[in-house]
């Protein structure tokens, strides 16, 4: 036999061993130490699993535990992006909860309550009072309805938080509606809000913080018309000082 | 040497090869996987998320439909399973209470019965 089928032989042992391993490797007996973890999880459970997470934050109001457990998902957009688009889902009707089946607005609320912890966990600007309170799960099913801007007023009030954009929104009925996105746009920037999450303020309220000198677009999603050029007033103290004023805007279903 | 140990010799370097790519270069990757694959120490954490909701509103509906989609098995089993593990894995003394009392209320709950 010539030396050219002797290195022909070694090729085809080499060529089926590797093929052979790989077979095994792959297919007859994977890595038992592969990290099976919830980011290996479909679409649909990975929405599961961050409700559950949701829902289990609503209830122990546990942050820290909270975002270790998002953060198993490895969500490409991050996990506010994640939770909010979620809500957008649950919303229009794309998704829904096998856990919650029969409930509309409690996994919108558990959602949007954890995206807006981790909002302001980054420092997002939503001050004001403060979120301690356990919300209670319980409220009115907000629908797609355009909402118009039914008052639009400037608040010159020591007490509140400064430059302090505040919105209501409510019902053809006149009643609160919770769990409504809120789009704040301004140069630079942008901040999802939902209402109700500060529910000892009214189920249909939510806020933002305005910079001075900067001007703010306010949009009930998905489809109202904008609200522009809204801008924080300067006020007047009784002592003479100047403080930075806030909005009030009043949104209601027609 | 004969040509029958140079064959074998280079068969077994291939397997060996073949092992160490597909084991520890390029290990599989599970996509699109449900629930039921995760590893235990998710699993537990995923039912210690179905104890915690239980505990704000004593419904076990809720947590019984989240551990349906972890497990064929009756919720109450897979329940009792994440509380062997959390016990045996140090959880905290509040987390396998919060465990305890999720499997007490999956072992007397039937579907469709409000607490």
């Amino acid at each position: 036999m010539t030396r050219g089928h002797q290195w022909l032989e070694l090729a085809l042992g080499l060529l089926f061993g590797l093929s052979l391993g790989m077979v095994i490797a792959w297919w007859i007996a994977p890595n038992a130490r592969m990290d099976l973890s919830p980011a290996a999880l479909r679409a649909d459970y990975k929405d599961e699993y961050r409700l559950l997470v949701a829902s289990a934050y609503a209830a122990t109001s546990d942050l820290g535990r909270a975002q270790t457990r998002l953060s198993l998902l490895r969500d490409n957009e991050g996990p506010v992006q994640s939770l909010l688009d979620q809500v957008l889902r649950l919303r229009s009707g794309q998704a829904q909860s096998n856990i919650f089946p029969d409930a509309s607005e409690q996994p919108v609320y558990a959602l949007a309550l954890l995206a807006n912890a981790l909002q302001q966990s980054d420092n997002a600007p939503t001050p004001g009072p403060s979120d301690t309170t356990t919300p209670v799960i319980s409220l009115p099913t907000a629908t797609f309805a355009p909402f118009a801007l039914v008052s639009q007023e400037t608040a010159c009030d020591a007490a509140l938080p400064e430059g302090l954009g505040r919105i209501q929104v409510r019902d053809a009925g006149g009643q609160p509606l919770a769990g409504v996105e809120i789009l704040v746009s301004w140069e630079g920037g942008q901040q999802r809000l939902f209402t109700g999450l500060k529910p000892e303020l009214g189920n249909g309220y939510a806020d933002f913080v305005m910079a001075p000198g900067t001007f703010y677009s306010v949009q009930l999603m998905p489809s109202s018309t904008p609200v522009a050029s809204l801008i924080a007033p300067e006020c007047d103290a009784e002592d003479g000082a100047v403080f930075l004023g806030g909005i009030l805007l009043v949104f209601e279903q027609p | 040497m004969p040509r029958w140990i140079k064959f074998l010799l280079a068969l077994v370097l291939g397997l060996a090869s073949g092992l160490i790519y597909g084991w520890l270069i390029s290990p599989v990757e599970y996509v699109d996987t449900t629930p039921e694959i995760l590893s235990m120490d998710y699993r537990a954490d995923y039912v210690l998320m179905a104890a915690e909701i239980y505990a704000s509103s004593l419904d076990p509906e809720p947590a019984a439909r989240a551990l349906a989609l972890l497990s064929s098995l009756p919720p109450a089993f897979t329940a009792a399973e994440a509380l062997a593990y959390a016990q045996a894995s140090g959880y905290t003394q509040s987390d396998i209470l919060l465990l305890q009392d999720l499997t007490s209320a999956l072992q007397t709950w039937q579907p469709g019965v409000s607490p």
